[in-house]
C-alpha cells in the first residue's frame, strides 16, 4: 500500500506542478504551430516556403510589393530607397538605404549588397533558386562543366557592381521585364558580409572563388549564424523549435512582439487544441476540412479568402506519352490509351466538359474557390476575365467523346491511369470527382485515380510518361512569364513534356512578350496565350482555392497586412497583441 | 527406402482432440474468447460482400445492372464471395467533402472523408486478413527453412545466418518496414514484401535452436546410424517438434500486423487513398478527433470503430497465442 | 573478463558495416532519381534533378557512393540529413538526450510495473489477478499507439486541460534556455533543471513527459510482465523452492528471498529486448506528440529516403542495442556464478 500512495503523490505533485507552468502565450511573445521544419536559414539557398517564413523576418531584400499586394505587381522601397531602369532594359541602379544595420551590429553597406548577389551567383547548384537572378546577370541558369570553368570574378563584377557613391549597380546579358519581381524574392537577401567572411565563408574575392562555385549552402556558417537586417534575430534552432526575438537595432523601428517561437508539430490534432487553448497564435492546417474543429471556439479567429496569387492548379493531358506502364494495354481496346490519345482535341474536349467545376468548388474546396479563364493567377499581368473556357456540361461531353477518334473511345471505352502526388486531399478528390462523371457518361470509361510520391511523379512527367496529372504550379516568382513559360512553353518548360501540346506559336509569343518593355503589350500577348490554350484545351483548368489562416483573435494586424503576392503573407514586425 | 527409426512421440500420440495441449487450450476461457473474435473476424472477412454490399464500381464489374441493388438471395453477391474484383476493395464513397457525417440510415458506421467507415472496415478485414496470411506464411516458410540449414549444417553457414540475423534485429523492426516500403513504393503487396523480409529471422532462431536440441538426442543419433538423411530427419523429427513454437509465433503475428499496417499509414506510408484498409481509415481519423467547439466528442465514431476494431483483431489473436504458448508449454502442468 | 568485453565490441564495427551496406544496397533498387528526390524539398527543384544527381554522385556506382559515405564517417562526418536539416552527428547529439530521457523514465514504470504484477500473478496462478494480468498484458500489445496516445493528448491537454501539449518544455523554459539564463549542461532537461537548482522547470519538463511516458509504458509493458510470470513459475517449480518451502520457511520469505530473485534472473536477459521495443515504440511516440528525439527523426529519414539520415539512425540503432546486449551479458554473468566468460 506504501508505494501506492508514493504513486499517487507523485503523479499529484507532477500535475500540479505542470499546472503552475502551464500558461497561455505571454503577451510579448508569439508562437506559431508549423507542420515542417524550414530547410535552411541560408536565404541564397533556399527554395521551399517553410523556409521563407523565417527567411522573410530575419533578411531584407532591396525592394517590395506595395501595399496589400495588388496584381499585377507594383514596387516598394525595402532596403533600396530608390532606383532606376536604362531605356534599354540592360541596366538598373539602386540607391541603398541609410543608417541600416546587420544583427551582428555591422552597418549595411553597397560592399554587403554586391557580395550578396555574388555569392547567390557563385554558390548556384542544383538546388539553388540563384537561376532565375543567374540567366538575366551571367546569360545561363545553371552551371555546367564549361560555364564553371569559366567564370571569372570579372564576370561577377560586370554583372553586380558598387559605383563611388555607394549605388549598386546591374548590367544585364539579355533585357528582363520580371527583374524586380525576381528581386523580390527572399533569396535575393543582403547579407552581413564582415560577419560572413569572419565566419569561413567565401572571402568574395577571385582568390576562393573556385572552391564556392556550385557549392550547396544548407549547412553553412550563415544557416547556423545568420545575421540579415530584418526586424528580428534568430536566438536559436534547435530540432523543436526556432526561437526569434525583436531587433532593437532594426531601421523601421523595434517591431512590437519581443520573442516569436516557430514550433514544429507534425500532428494536426495536436496542433489545433494549442491553438484552442491559446498556446499557439497561428497554426497550419492541413486542410480547410479542419476548420470546422476551430470555427466558433473562443479567441480564435479565421482570416478566410486569402486569394492565391501565385498558383495555378490544372488537370495536364499529355498528347504523346512516352510509353510506360501507365497506358494499359497502348490500344483502344477499353483496356488501355494509346500514346496519342490526348493528341485528338475531341478527347481533351471531352474531358475538360466533364470536370465539375461547381460541384468542385461546393465539396472539395468546401465553397470557397473561383473559377479562371486562363493558366493564370486572377489579376495577373495579361489576365483576361472576357475569355471563356470549356466548363462543366454532360451533353457536350457526351458528344465529344463520341467524336473522339472516330467513334472508336465511345465504342470500346478506356482504362486511363491519372495520378497525382500523394498526401494531397484536392488532387485526390478532385480526380475522383472526374471519375465519377466519366463513369455517368459511359461506364466503359475507366478512370484509375493513383497516388504516387512526388518524386516519381515529377521524374515521370519530366520523362513524358505521364498521361494525365491533377497538379498545380507554384510561381518561382510573382510574374505571368514564369507562369505561363513553366506551364506552356513546349520546350524547356516544368511542364513541356506532361503536355507535349506541341504548339510552337506559344513559344514565340512568349519570346516576343519577354522582349518587350512595354507592360501593355505584354498583357495582350498573354491573352492571347491564354485564348490559344482555351482553344485547343491544353490542360483542365481547376478552379482556384482561397486560402485561410486561423490565429488568435488577440493577434492584431493580422488581415490588415496580408500581401498575398509574399511567400508567407505577412511579415511579423506588422503584427502586435 | 531407408527404414527410420520410429518416432518415439509417434506410437503413444493421441489424436489431436485429445492431446494433451489441446485440452489445455479447451479449458481455458481466455483462449476460447480469443478464438472467437478471430472466427468472428474470418467470417466477416468472407461474408464481406453480404455485410457490406460491394460499391457501384464493384457491382458494375460483377455484371450486375446499373441501378439495381441485388440481395442476397440472388447469385451476384455469391460470386463475390468467391471472386471479388479489385474495384471492390475500393470504399464507397458518398461525398468529396471531407467532413465527417455520423452515424446513419446510408453509412451505419458514419463517413469520413466521404468514405462509408463500416464499408472500409468490413472489407478492409479482408485486405487485414490476407496480409495476415501471406505474411505470416511466407516469414514461417523461409525462417523455417534459414533455421533448419543454419542448425544442421552447422559451421560457417550457421555463422553467417545467424550474423544476419543479429543485424536485422539490431534495428527497430519499424524503421526498416519504413525504409522498405519507402523505396518499394507503398502498396499492400511491397508493404507485406517488407514484413516478410524483416521477420523471418524471429523464427528462424527458433527452429533452429529446436534443431541443436533434438540433434544432441540419442534417437536422432540413431535413426543417422541406421542411415536417414539429414533432410528426412529434418522433415520427420525436427519440424514436427517445432510446430508448437511455430504456431504459436505464427498467432501472435497475426496480431501485430495491423499494428505495424497502421503505423505505417499513421507515417503516411499505407495503402492507396480510398483503398479498404484500417490503417487508412485511422489515418483519416487523425484530423478528426476532435469535435467542433462546444461539442469535443462530436466526431468520436472515426476514430473509434477503426480503433476498435484493430483493437479486437490484436486482442483475437494475442489472446489465442497466449493460450496455445500455455498449451504447448512443456512445463506448464 | 576484458576478452570477452573486447570480443563483443570488436563484433559492433562488424554489425554497423553490414547493417549500413544491406541499406545501401536496397537504396540502389531505386533511379537515381528517386534518391535525388531526397534532397529536394520543393517540387520546383525538379526541373534541375540531372545537376542534383551529379553534385551528390547519386549515378556513382553503389560502391563508390559506400565507399565516400564509409571515408568520410570514418572521419566523424557522417553526412548531411535532410530529414533534419542538419549534420547527421549534430542530430544524433542533439536528439538522442532527449530519447534517452523518454525512455529511461518509461522503463521504470515498465520494469515495475511487470516485475510485480508478473510476481503476484505467478503466485496466484489461474486466479483472478493472473487472469487480469494477463488480459492486461495481452491489451498491451493489442493497443496501436497512435490511437491512444492520440486520444490521450485529447483528452489530457484538449479536455481536461490538466497536461501541456507538444515539445519538451513550455515555450518560457524554451525562451530561458536559448537565451542561456538557463544553462543547459547535458542535454537532458531534466538533469539540468536539478543542476541549475529549477524546481518550476523540472516540474515542467517532468509534465511534458507524463503523456509520451504513459502512452510508451502502456504499449511496451506486456513483455517484462510476461516474462516475468513465467520465469517465476518455472523457479516456484524448482526443486529448491520446494526444499525451502519443506524446511519451513516462511511462504513470503521464499518467494521474495529465493524465487523472485532467481526469476529477475530471467528478466534482465530481456533488457536487450527491451531497449529496442522502446526505441520503436519511440518511434511513434515522438511523432504524436511532437517530441524532439531520435525515433520521430529516424522515421521521417526512413519515409523521405534521406540516405545519411537513415545510415545515421542505424549507427546509433545497433549501437544501443549491442551495447544493451553485452551489458546484459555482464551483468548476468556478475550475478549468475554459474555463467562463465569465454
Amino acid at each position: 500500500m506504501r508505494k501506492t500512495t508514493t504513486g499517487a503523490l507523485v503523479v499529484l505533485g507532477l500535475v500540479a506542478g505542470s499546472m503552475l507552468a502551464l500558461a497561455a502565450v505571454p503577451k510579448n511573445t508569439m508562437v506559431w504551430h508549423i507542420a515542417e521544419d524550414p530547410s535552411t536559414l541560408d536565404p541564397h539557398q533556399a527554395y521551399d516556403t517553410v523556409a521563407l517564413l523565417p527567411l522573410d523576418n530575419l533578411y531584407e531584400t532591396l525592394v517590395t510589393f506595395e501595399g496589400s499586394g495588388q496584381n499585377p505587381a507594383k514596387f516598394a522601397p525595402m532596403l533600396a530607397t530608390a532606383w532606376t531602369t536604362s531605356s534599354d532594359g540592360l541596366k538598373y541602379g539602386f540607391t541603398l538605404r541609410q543608417g541600416v544595420k546587420f544583427h551582428s551590429g555591422n552597418p549595411m553597406t553597397c560592399d554587403d549588397a554586391a557580395y550578396s548577389f555574388r555569392r547567390l551567383l557563385v554558390s548556384n547548384n542544383g538546388e539553388s533558386p540563384a537561376w532565375f537572378v543567374s540567366l538575366p546577370l551571367l546569360g545561363f541558369d545553371y552551371f555546367d562543366d564549361q560555364t564553371k570553368a569559366k567564370l571569372r570574378f570579372a564576370d561577377l563584377e560586370k554583372a553586380v557592381v558598387c559605383d563611388k557613391d555607394g549605388k549598386l549597380n546591374f548590367t544585364l546579358k539579355t533585357r528582363d521585364p520580371a527583374f524586380l519581381a525576381k528581386l523580390r524574392v527572399s533569396s535575393n537577401a543582403i547579407v552581413d558580409s564582415k560577419y560572413a567572411i569572419a565566419g569561413g565563408e567565401w572571402s568574395g574575392t577571385s582568390s576562393d572563388l573556385k572552391t564556392w562555385i556550385g557549392k550547396n549552402l544548407a549547412d553553412s556558417y550563415l544557416s547556423k549564424n545568420p545575421s540579415g537586417t530584418g526586424a528580428y534575430r534568430l536566438l536559436k534552432r534547435d530540432p523543436e523549435q526556432l526561437i526569434f526575438r525583436a531587433f532593437d537595432a532594426y531601421w523601421g523601428g523595434k517591431p512590437k512582439i519581443e520573442n516569436v517561437i516557430l514550433k514544429k508539430v507534425e500532428n494536426e490534432a495536436g496542433r489545433i487544441i494549442a491553438l484552442q487553448k491559446g498556446d499557439a497564435d497561428l497554426i497550419a492546417l492541413d486542410a480547410r476540412a479542419s476548420l470546422k474543429q476551430l470555427i466558433g471556439a473562443a479567441g480564435v479567429r479565421i482570416v478566410d479568402n486569402v486569394p492565391s496569387a501565385t498558383a495555378v492548379r490544372m488537370i495536364t493531358m499529355n498528347q504523346n506519352v512516352v510509353a510506360s506502364d501507365l497506358l494499359g494495354s497502348g490500344k483502344l481496346d477499353g483496356k488501355g490509351i494509346t500514346a496519342k490519345f490526348f493528341s485528338d482535341i475531341h478527347v481533351r474536349r471531352g474531358f475538360a466538359s466533364a470536370f465539375d467545376n461547381g460541384r468542385y468548388i461546393k465539396e472539395v474546396l468546401g465553397g470557397k474557390g473561383q473559377n479562371r479563364t486562363m493558366g493564370l493567377p486572377e489579376g495577373d499581368l495579361g489576365y483576361d476575365k472576357s475569355l471563356k473556357p470549356l466548363t462543366f456540361n454532360l451533353e457536350r461531353a457526351k458528344a465529344e467523346f463520341k467524336l473522339a477518334w472516330g467513334g472508336q473511345v465511345w465504342k470500346n471505352g478506356f482504362t486511363l491511369v491519372a495520378s497525382h502526388s500523394a498526401g494531397v486531399q484536392i488532387y485526390q478528390s478532385g480526380l475522383e470527382l472526374l471519375k465519377s462523371t466519366l463513369e455517368q457518361i459511359n461506364p466503359k470509361f475507366k478512370l484509375t485515380v493513383r497516388a504516387r510520391q512526388t518524386g516519381a511523379e515529377s521524374e515521370d512527367g519530366a520523362a513524358g510518361k505521364v498521361p494525365m496529372s491533377f497538379t498545380s504550379w507554384l510561381a518561382d516568382y510573382p510574374d505571368s512569364d514564369n507562369m505561363l513559360r513553366s506551364i506552356y512553353a513546349t520546350k524547356g518548360g516544368y511542364y513541356s513534356r506532361w503536355l507535349n501540346h506541341g504548339d510552337a506559336k506559344i513559344d514565340a509569343l512568349l519570346a516576343q512578350a519577354y522582349a518587350t518593355g512595354d507592360a501593355a503589350k505584354r498583357a495582350a500577348l498573354y491573352a492571347q496565350i491564354g485564348q490559344r490554350t482555351n482553344d485547343a484545351v491544353t490542360t483542365i483548368l481547376v478552379p482556384a482555392d482561397l486560402g485561410f489562416r486561423a490565429i488568435r483573435s488577440d493577434l492584431l494586424g493580422f488581415a490588415d497586412s496580408i500581401n498575398p503576392l509574399l511567400s508567407t503573407d505577412v511579415r511579423w514586425k506588422d503584427l502586435s497583441k | 527406402m531407408t527404414r527410420t527409426a520410429p518416432d518415439p512421440n509417434q506410437a503413444k500420440r493421441p489424436s489431436l482432440w485429445r492431446s494433451r495441449p489441446w485440452r489445455r487450450f479447451r479449458r481455458s476461457r481466455l483462449a476460447i474468447f480469443g478464438a472467437s473474435i478471430v472466427i468472428a473476424f474470418l467470417t466477416l472477412a468472407v461474408f464481406a460482400p453480404l455485410f457490406a454490399t460491394p460499391n457501384p464500381n464493384c457491382l458494375r464489374d460483377l455484371g450486375v445492372a446499373e441501378g439495381h441493388t441485388p440481395t442476397i438471395l440472388e447469385g451476384t453477391l455469391w460470386r463475390a464471395v468467391v471472386f471479388a474484383p479489385d474495384s471492390c476493395y475500393t470504399i464507397t464513397r458518398y461525398s468529396f467533402s471531407s467532413e465527417p457525417t455520423p452515424p446513419g440510415a446510408t453509412a451505419l458506421l458514419g463517413t469520413v472523408r466521404g468514405y462509408d467507415i463500416r464499408y472500409g472496415l468490413i472489407w478492409g478485414t479482408r485486405t487485414m486478413l490476407t496480409l495476415g496470411f501471406v505474411v505470416v506464411g511466407a516469414t514461417a516458410i523461409i525462417g523455417a527453412l534459414v533455421g533448419l540449414i543454419a542448425g544442421f549444417f552447422g559451421g560457417i553457414v550457421d555463422t553467417l545466418l545467424m550474423r544476419l540475423t543479429d543485424i536485422i534485429f539490431a534495428f527497430p523492426s519499424l524503421v526498416m518496414n519504413i525504409v522498405l516500403v519507402a523505396i518499394f513504393g507503398p502498396s499492400l503487396w511491397n508493404i507485406a514484401l517488407s514484413f516478410v523480409i524483416v521477420g523471418w529471422p524471429g523464427y528462424a532462431r527458433v527452429v533452429r535452436g529446436e534443431v541443436l536440441r533434438v540433434r544432441a538426442l540419442e534417437y536422432i543419433d540413431a535413426a543417422h546410424a541406421l542411415g536417414a538423411t539429414p533432410w528426412r530427419i529434418m522433415l520427420r523429427h525436427v519440424l514436427p517438434n517445432s510446430v508448437g513454437a511455430l504456431t504459436v509465433l505464427t498467432v501472435l503475428d497475426m496480431g501485430t500486423i495491423p499494428l505495424f499496417a497502421g503505423a505505417l499509414s499513421f507515417l503516411g506510408l499505407g495503402t492507396p487513398l480510398g483503398y479498404a484498409d484500417w490503417g487508412q481509415l485511422v489515418q483519416f481519423a487523425q484530423a478528426w478527433i476532435q469535435g467542433p467547439p462546444g461539442a469535443p466528442f462530436a466526431y468520436w465514431y472515426v476514430s473509434f470503430f477503426p480503433g476498435l476494431t484493430i483493437l479486437l483483431f490484436s486482442l483475437g489473436w494475442n489472446l489465442l497465442g497466449d493460450a496455445l504458448q500455455d498449451a504447448f508449454d512443456p512445463r506448464a502442468s | 573478463m576484458l576478452i570477452f568485453l573486447l570480443r563483443r565490441l570488436a563484433s559492433l564495427p562488424l554489425v554497423l558495416l553490414a547493417i549500413t551496406l544491406l541499406i545501401v544496397l536496397t537504396m540502389q533498387l531505386l533511379s537515381p532519381e528517386k534518391r535525388a528526390g531526397a534532397f529536394i524539398r520543393d517540387p520546383r527543384q525538379f526541373r534541375n534533378i540531372q545537376q542534383v544527381i551529379r553534385e551528390n554522385g547519386l549515378d556513382q556506382p553503389f560502391y563508390v557512393q559506400y565507399g565516400r559515405w564509409l571515408s568520410q564517417a570514418a572521419s566523424g562526418n557522417l553526412g548531411f540529413s535532410k530529414a533534419s536539416n542538419q549534420p547527421v552527428l549534430d542530430t544524433i547529439l542533439e536528439r538522442l538526450p532527449a530519447t534517452i530521457e523518454l525512455t529511461v523514465l518509461a522503463s521504470l514504470p515498465i520494469i515495475a510495473f511487470g516485475v510485480w504484477l508478473g510476481t503476484l500473478a505467478a503466485l496466484q496462478k489461474n486466479r483472478l489477478v493472473d487472469q487480469i494480468a494477463r488480459v492486461l498484458a495481452v491489451l498491451s500489445y493489442s493497443l496501436p499507439t497512435f490511437v491512444l496516445g492520440i486520444w490521450l493528448l485529447v483528452i489530457f491537454y484538449g479536455g481536461l486541460n490538466l497536461l501541456p501539449g507538444a515539445g519538451r518544455v513550455s515555450d518560457e523554459t524554451s525562451i530561458l534556455l536559448a537565451t542561456g539564463d538557463l544553462k543547459s549542461y547535458t542535454g537532458f532537461i531534466t538533469l539540468d533543471a536539478l543542476l541549475s537548482g529549477r524546481l518550476d522547470v523540472l516540474f515542467d519538463a517532468l509534465a511534458h513527459l507524463l503523456l509520451p511516458v504513459v502512452t510508451l509504458t502502456v504499449v511496451s509493458s506486456a513483455q517484462i510482465l510476461k516474462a516475468m510470470r513465467a520465469a517465476m513459475l518455472e523457479v516456484l517449480a524448482a526443486d529448491y523452492v520446494r526444499t525451502a518451502h519443506a524446511k519451513g520457511l516462511s511462504p513470503g520469505r521464499v518467494n521474495l528471498k529465493h524465487a523472485r530473485r532467481n526469476a529477475l534472473l530471467t528478466v534482465v536477459t530481456l533488457a536487450g529486448v527491451t531497449v529496442s521495443g522502446l526505441l520503436q515504440g519511440a518511434i511513434l511516440v515522438e511523432a504524436i506528440f511532437a517530441y524532439p528525439g531520435i525515433g520521430s527523426w529516424g522515421a521521417k529519414a526512413a519515409t523521405m529516403l534521406d540516405f545519411p539520415g537513415v545510415l545515421g539512425f542505424a549507427l546509433v540503432a545497433a549501437l544501443l542495442t549491442v551495447t544493451a546486449n553485452t551489458v546484459v551479458d555482464v551483468l548476468y554473468a556478475l550475478i549468475d556464478p554459474r555463467v562463465r566468460f569465454e
